[in-house]
């Protein structure tokens, strides 16, 4: 099968696939025994009169029938129609779509501070294998993936934001992307979305510096995520190299170690690596919601968040359809890029 | 050599914590609040319950009344004046010259008229019509809004001709440039409070109107500015108003907000109101841990710390024990409590149902004994003290100490009282066919999500079952969008609630719990000709020694019938907007409100 067929049956998949969870998030939402779909349009408490909501559920189609319900949601869909949600007072998709720059930014930069810990922790742990540094480098990562996030953004806020400023040294944000006063005096013009490039290129120091301050503390807390596993990929993949014949020849060419493990063995023992980051990232560009929330960065995660807490099942409906769609789209994008950078694999 | 490897790392890191230095410092003038949920949008011809919404609206724009200061009956604001005619139904204001919208443009009736046609005919299912009191009671109350109005009815008609008949029927006029008339349906007690809401909000025309498009579709209806029955989308993130703050920048993503001071302000009613911050930024920061850290470290003035989090910030055994607020935080400031507009309150349902819409076989509730003797069960001084950390007050009826026509001296229709409880539920028993020899099973619902409920809904049950009168209770907690739908489809009998009011004034809150068209009577069926009779008399009446007098009477009506129990009226530390608010020592100027959603910003500064 050529490369096209290939990438377009994928898409065809995707399809499928995207109609599957659809169905399945609108009937759980829509057909659970004794929920009335109606209450998650109305704030509770509101005081609205029996007609209005009559009127409100023949608008909304409710009165029929759930199969019928669901051919007109997902032609809405397809419309590009995801309903209109109250928590964003915006619709579905417009308010998704508005918000992805952020939470690109974030996962990105999570993967790359990922990566970049992992990678020479999991290359330090095989060169010392079973020895102290070994142990202590698994420790630690492992440690890293078995703490709640949540808390573990609390801790990170607690030391570089709070103890640091207390003793009026250099601190760390706590919330948001960019300060509220840089934004204020240095407006950034919105190009790409992601503030760390938009401010390159438009020059602008003050916001760049402070996108970069405000990324550190959420990029990192959701690094730990990912790092453990890293780490553990590259150690394994990393001693497998180093068995290879031609490690033992370019040791007895008398090489540097250095030269050996980042020419020789770093390039083939990465692969791996480069398949779980990039995996990952489909899984951080689903929102990051509890790392989102606790340093309120104005991504997806966080909308998702507002809008499990507000009952607004539009808006989560929406969502999971969303990310769905993103870990379909990412997974495909990893499985071409594999035929890119593996010459031995062929579709 | 191995640290020098590091030192890339080293540096790189240094650089970044050193750029902190380059991040500017907020100013005594700048003044910035974390709120929990920040706002969604700001046009007041929507309704909401999100306060954050509304507290941007108080600040930037303004109404024909208003409240001065902690009063909480409204005075003349952008009007100087008013005079009421035809016994009730004709409201004329004078206004006041001078007065100029953030836009430049001035100020006059016909902006007036134009705020209040907007918002009838944008006709937003929970705006002014839906606000504005309905049900048989009180058929709209500006003149050909009902007719007009879907939120009453079902079939929507918003043609030119729909439109015309709304404007034909005179509900706002123009008398001169500075005199504008309203005109009622019928007479309406609390109209004033109503228009002092910020549905009272009164809006640049010039400003909505340069950014409008006529609709496209020729059936649609419309005036100049407005299309009927049609959102705004741009006002929702835009203002345009004569208040002290002018909305500087909405940011649909974050939830954030910046108000800068407006330089031309005409200075309110005393001429004295001079915003002395010039920028206001509100952050919507979602993460309790994370609001609390900010404000102990100084970087926020004020946020917005939940009630289950007070003890953070308060010392708990001196509140509990001693009833005195002291801050256990150094800068930090906790004022109150004071009484709120929230009431947290159990209500039973007369008719109850299946869900397939019949009625159930068994109905306890019809039975005023057993009502009264679920009520006896519940001992609402120790919820007040276990579940609201002590942050409600005792209140005999649904009303609160800040609201109009709060009268101590009507009576509850209940004590706790567990030997009283058992007599009247052995008793009802016999008639309706449950004892101890025949035991009858009960399910009381609340909500998962409301952790507060599940002790009430807990006390009840054990209460009632260690009674040994025949009545097996069970506890079920629900999913939000179930327990809505259990109470709202009248499935149940029993169901724990709490309730807020966006005004002073009672009226809503009468007729939710008193009148058969009520929005919580009509889901419990509580219906009494004679409550129905006196609400209507209430609403009608305009001189307030008189309308107090008969709010006390059908509230005693009320609660005679037994059908609500009063668990407690809210009190707030701070100003709360959904949260109770607490404030660094060096943000001057603070006083309490209950009508204020979250703070007037004017009246602040910092030190």
């Amino acid at each position: 099968m050529g490369f096209v067929a290939y990438v377009l049956k994928r898409l065809a998949y995707l399809g499928l696939v995207l109609l599957g969870v659809s169905a399945v998030v609108f009937f759980l939402l829509r057909g659970m025994p004794g929920v009335d779909p109606l209450a998650a349009y109305i704030a509770p408490g509101l005081p609205i009169s029996q007609d209005a909501l009559t009127a409100l559920r023949r608008e909304l189609r409710l009165d029929e029938p759930l199969p019928v319900q669901y051919v007109y949601y997902v032609t809405n869909l397809l419309r590009g129609d995801w309903g209109f949600s109250r928590t964003a007072a915006q619709p579905v998709l417009e308010a998704l779509l508005g918000r992805l720059p952020a939470t690109i930014e974030l996962a990105v930069f999570a993967v790359v501070l990922s990566t970049g810990l992992g990678v020479p922790l999991g290359i330090i742990a095989a060169l010392r294998r079973d020895r102290a540094t070994d142990v202590a480098v698994r420790v630690i990562s492992i440690t890293g993936i078995s703490f709640p996030v949540f808390w573990l953004g609390i801790i990170l806020q607690l030391v570089f934001f709070y103890y640091l400023g207390q003793l009026g040294l250099p601190s760390l944000p706590s919330r948001g992307r960019v300060g509220d006063l840089v934004a204020l005096q240095s407006p950034l013009k919105a190009v790409t979305g992601f503030y760390v490039v938009d401010s390159l290129i438009a020059g602008n120091l003050a916001v760049f510096t402070s996108a970069l301050r405000h990324l550190l503390l959420p990029a990192f807390t959701l690094s730990l995520i990912s790092l453990a596993a890293i780490v553990r990929i590259m150690r394994a993949s990393m001693l497998e190299v180093l068995r290879q014949d031609y490690i033992l020849l370019a040791r007895s060419k008398g090489l540097p170690l250095r030269i050996i493990i980042v020419r020789h063995a770093l390039r083939n023992a990465i692969t791996p690596v480069l398949t779980t980051a990039g995996t990952t990232l489909g899984i951080l560009l689903g929102g990051a919601v509890v790392v989102e929330t606790v340093f309120s960065w104005p991504g997806i995660g966080r909308l998702a968040a507002q809008g499990i807490l507000n009952n607004d099942s539009i808006l989560v409906v929406g969502f999971t359809l969303f990310v769905a769609t993103m870990m379909v789209l990412v997974n495909l994008v990893v499985d071409v890029l594999y035929a890119v950078v593996d010459p031995r694999v062929r579709y | 050599m191995r640290l020098a490897r590091l030192l890339p790392a080293v540096l790189a890191f240094a650089l970044v914590m050193a750029l902190a230095a380059l991040a500017p410092a907020a100013s005594s003038d700048t003044l910035v609040w974390d709120i929990a949920a920040g706002p969604q949008y700001v046009d007041p011809v929507m309704g909401t319950s999100a306060q954050a919404n509304v507290m941007v609206m108080q600040n930037v724009y303004e109404r024909l009344v208003w409240y001065d200061g902690p009063g909480t009956q409204p005075i003349p604001w952008l009007a100087t004046g008013w005079e009421v005619k035809d016994g009730g139904r004709r409201y004329i204001f004078k206004l006041r010259k001078g007065i100029k919208f953030h836009d430049g443009a001035d100020l006059d009736a016909a902006a007036v008229k134009f705020s209040f046609d907007r918002a009838v005919l944008i006709d937003d299912p929970t705006g002014i019509g839906s606000f504005f009191p309905t049900g048989t009671a009180a058929p709209g109350i500006l003149k050909g809004s009902w007719e007009f109005s879907k939120s009453f009815g079902v079939g929507k008609d918003y043609s030119q001709a729909a439109v015309d008949r709304y404007l034909a029927a005179g509900a706002v006029k123009v008398i001169d440039p500075y005199t504008v008339e309203f005109n009622l349906a019928q007479p309406y007690g609390a109209f004033l409070s109503d228009i002092a809401t910020f549905m009272g909000s009164i809006v640049s025309p010039a400003y909505v109107t340069k950014h409008w498009t006529k609709p496209a579709d020729a059936a649609r209806g419309f005036i100049p500015g407005v299309t009927a029955g049609q959102r705004d989308e741009r006002m929702l993130y835009f203002a345009s108003g004569t208040g002290p703050y002018v909305l500087e920048t909405f940011d649909k993503a974050t939830a954030n907000v910046v108000l800068k001071a407006n330089p031309t302000y005409w200075g309110g009613p005393t001429g004295k109101i001079k915003p002395r911050l010039q920028t206001v930024i509100v952050r919507a920061t979602l993460d309790q841990a994370t609001r609390l850290l900010n404000l102990k470290s100084g970087e926020v003035d004020i946020a917005d710390i939940s009630t289950a989090a007070i003890f953070d910030v308060i010392d708990k055994r001196k509140w509990l024990e001693d009833g005195k607020i002291e801050p256990i935080v150094p800068g930090i400031s906790v004022p109150g409590p004071n009484p709120w507009l929230t009431i947290y309150f159990a209500k039973m349902n007369v008719k109850m149902k299946n869900p397939d819409g019949s009625l159930a076989p068994f109905q306890p509730f019809q039975d005023a004994r057993v009502r009264r003797a679920f009520a006896s069960s519940i001992d609402t001084a120790d919820i007040r003290r276990n579940v609201f950390n002590g942050f409600a007050e005792a209140t005999s009826w649904g009303l609160t100490p800040a609201q109009f026509g709060y009268d101590p001296k009507v009576k509850a229709g209940y004590a706790f009282n567990l030997e009283e409880a058992k007599k009247l539920l052995l008793e009802a028993g016999k008639d309706l066919g449950f004892g101890p020899d025949k035991p009858r099973d009960m399910v009381i619902i609340y909500n998962a999500a409301a952790p507060w409920q599940s002790y009430i809904a807990t006390q009840v049950a054990s209460n009632v079952n260690k009674l040994n009168v025949g009545l097996k209770i069970d506890v079920k907690a629900l999913s939000f969008a179930e327990y809505v739908n259990s109470w709202r489809s009248q499935l149940t009998g029993f169901s724990i609630h709490s309730t807020f009011s966006l005004t002073a004034d009672p009226n809503p809150w009468l007729s939710a719990f008193g009148t058969s068209a009520g929005f919580w009577a009509r889901t419990s069926s509580y219906d009494n000709a004679k409550a129905n009779a006196l609400y209507t008399r209430q609403f009608q009446t305009l001189d307030p020694k008189q309308r107090a007098k008969v709010i006390s009477e059908l509230v005693q009506v009320v609660n005679d019938d037994v059908m609500w129990v009063w668990i407690g009226a809210a009190t707030a530390y701070g100003q709360p907007t959904f949260n109770p608010n607490v404030l660094r020592t060096s943000v001057k100027g603070f006083y309490y409100n209950p009508t204020y959603q979250g703070f007037y910003f004017p009246a602040l500064w910092k030190e």
